[in-house]
């Protein structure tokens, strides 16, 4: 083949790639109910994010982060974000991203530590890959509100109430107060 | 690298004896209530990048595919680290073979300093051509790679890719023969602007490079030739990422034909592209396997190689 054409192929190929790969291929991107059933609906997000703050404690890289804080609280709030990002039918009233993280100086290290974390509780609840990305992908543009600015390496900035005021029990006490309806 | 360990073993050093003059002199350092201090870790933290968002590395040493350099930065860090890898690649085509090695560091996700050397062996052509059998042509090459925009994993949102700016100094060891052939220099400095995206939500990533050089076979056959000038080439990658560890993809570069141009008896250099599947097990750990076709070196045989590489961290 004589080089010009083919170099003018390749040329093309790398414009034209670009923009067209998305369009070609965007019916797999963004959120979509069968996005939301490929997670397992409610109880099989209910169920990752159970496994994913599991994992994030036994990671040393995050587990003092949620050590002391309030979990069965982030973990309610994940479930209903995770909902609504992969198009269920839940509407996300947490906190906003930058108010939750931004005092904590969160390092990109973290954030993909955070990342692996979330594709291992994935693959345990057998999501397919590419589901995982086409969630990652919706997921990644929050590290910009997530990460610290300007990380400090090593200062850490001094959160305004000490986490280990409250000492947050992971699971609601049996025989507590149940939410059933009053006998007739 | 080096600079970097001591000086945190400095820290520690320095940590140590002021813990111990501390004790000396009978003052109790109250520790920090647990979990009062949440934030980045006290120590430096390494390889935080996700597994393969730092490629694997290029045979002129950058991090990229096997021929082409990508925007990202190599060893691992994310930008409050400083890491580094180490590579070695052999290409074995019916004629030749060429084993490449080198290392780089990356600076906070924003600087990537390489070296590298091709040595490329002419084997039993060598005596063919008269040069002697196994005449070898070794190329050393330093080379920069500084990312000036974007992140091409976390930039979800939007088409913007992340674009870095390197140059490549090449120097070659048969500065007089490459001359002899027709080449102008025995070394060369090649420039080259990248943009690199993982598009996520289709699993896939796409690079293009845009390269000033005026390298014969990458600088292997010298630079220059029939004319001393920078020719615009073009690089490109497209490969799709299998799981979490395995990528499989093409790549395409485009070379100038200034050497041949100069010396008839030499074949016109063509464009080399291949295939290949990466698999990094593990975040500082990456084989690649790849079929690549140099197209002519030298003589009219079209030369189909096989690529093997390993990448190291640490
Ligand atoms: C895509 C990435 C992330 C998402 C989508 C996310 C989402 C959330 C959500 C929904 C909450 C609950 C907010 C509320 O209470 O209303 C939360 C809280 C929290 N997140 Fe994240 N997060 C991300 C990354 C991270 C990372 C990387 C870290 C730490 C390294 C982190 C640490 C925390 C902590 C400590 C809290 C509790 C905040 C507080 O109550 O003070 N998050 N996050």
């Amino acid at each position: 083949m004589p080089a010009l054409p083919r170099r003018a192929a390749l040329s093309l190929a790398i414009v034209l790639l670009g923009p067209l790969a998305g369009p070609l291929v965007g019916c797999a991107s963004g959120p979509s109910a069968d996005l939301y059933q490929t997670f397992g609906g409610q109880p099989g997000l209910v169920a990752l994010v159970d496994d994913f703050m599991d994992g994030m404690m036994r990671d040393p890289d995050l587990r003092p982060y949620f050590v002391n804080a309030n979990r069965p609280h982030i973990k309610a709030e994940l479930v209903a974000q995770f909902c609504a990002i992969l198009g269920g039918p839940c509407e996300y009233k947490g906190m906003d991203m930058k108010m939750a993280h931004a005092r904590y100086g969160i390092g990109d290290h973290e954030f993909n530590a955070l990342v692996q974390d979330l594709q291992d509780a994935m693959d345990l609840h057998h999501i397919p890959y590419r589901a995982q990305n086409r969630f990652l992908a919706m997921l990644a543009p929050y590290r910009d509100d997530v990460v610290h600015p300007d990380p400090p390496p090593r200062v850490r900035p001094p959160l305004t109430i000490a986490p280990d005021a409250v000492v947050v029990p992971e699971t609601v006490p049996t025989g507590g107060p149940q939410n059933k309806p009053p006998p007739r | 690298m080096v600079g970097w360990f001591s000086g945190v073993r400095r820290q520690r050093r320095v940590a140590a004896w002021a813990a111990a003059f501390l004790l000396a002199a009978g003052v109790r350092v109250a520790p920090p209530a647990a979990g009062a201090t949440v934030s980045r870790p006290e120590d430096m933290t390494v390889s935080g990048k996700l597994t393969a968002t730092g490629g694997v590395t290029q045979v002129e040493g950058a991090a990229g595919g096997g021929l082409t350099p990508w925007a990202v930065i190599g060893g691992g860090g994310t930008r409050e680290e400083v890491g580094a890898t180490a590579f070695f690649t052999a290409v074995r085509t019916h004629d030749y073979g060429m084993n490449a090695y080198g290392a780089l560091i990356g600076l906070w996700d924003r600087v990537e300093l390489s070296v590298a050397q091709d040595r490329f062996d002419t084997q039993a052509l060598g005596g063919a051509l008269g040069l002697g059998d196994g005449y070898a042509f070794t190329n050393t090459i330093a080379g920069v790679k500084v990312r000036v925009a974007g992140n091409a994993v976390y930039d979800q949102d939007s088409w913007m890719p992340q674009l870095a700016l390197g140059a490549q100094y090449k120097s070659n060891d048969r500065s007089s023969l490459v001359k002899a052939l027709g080449a102008r220099s025995g070394d060369g400095v090649d420039l080259y602007a990248s943009a690199t995206k993982v598009l996520l939500a289709q699993s896939l990533l796409l690079s293009g490079t845009v390269r000033l050089t005026k390298a014969n076979q990458t600088g292997l056959l010298g630079f220059g030739g029939a004319d001393d000038d920078y020719h615009a080439e073009l690089e490109g990658s497209a490969a799709l990422l299998l799981d979490r560890t395995l990528v499989a993809g093409v790549e395409y570069r485009t070379k100038p034909n200034t050497l041949a141009r100069a010396n008839p008896g030499l074949a016109p250099e063509d464009d080399w592209y291949d295939a290949f599947v990466a698999w990094l097990p593990g975040k500082n750990l990456a084989f690649t396997l790849a079929y690549v076709n140099l197209g002519r070196v030298v003589t009219p045989t079209r030369q189909n190689a096989v690529y093997l590489s390993l990448q190291a961290g640490f």
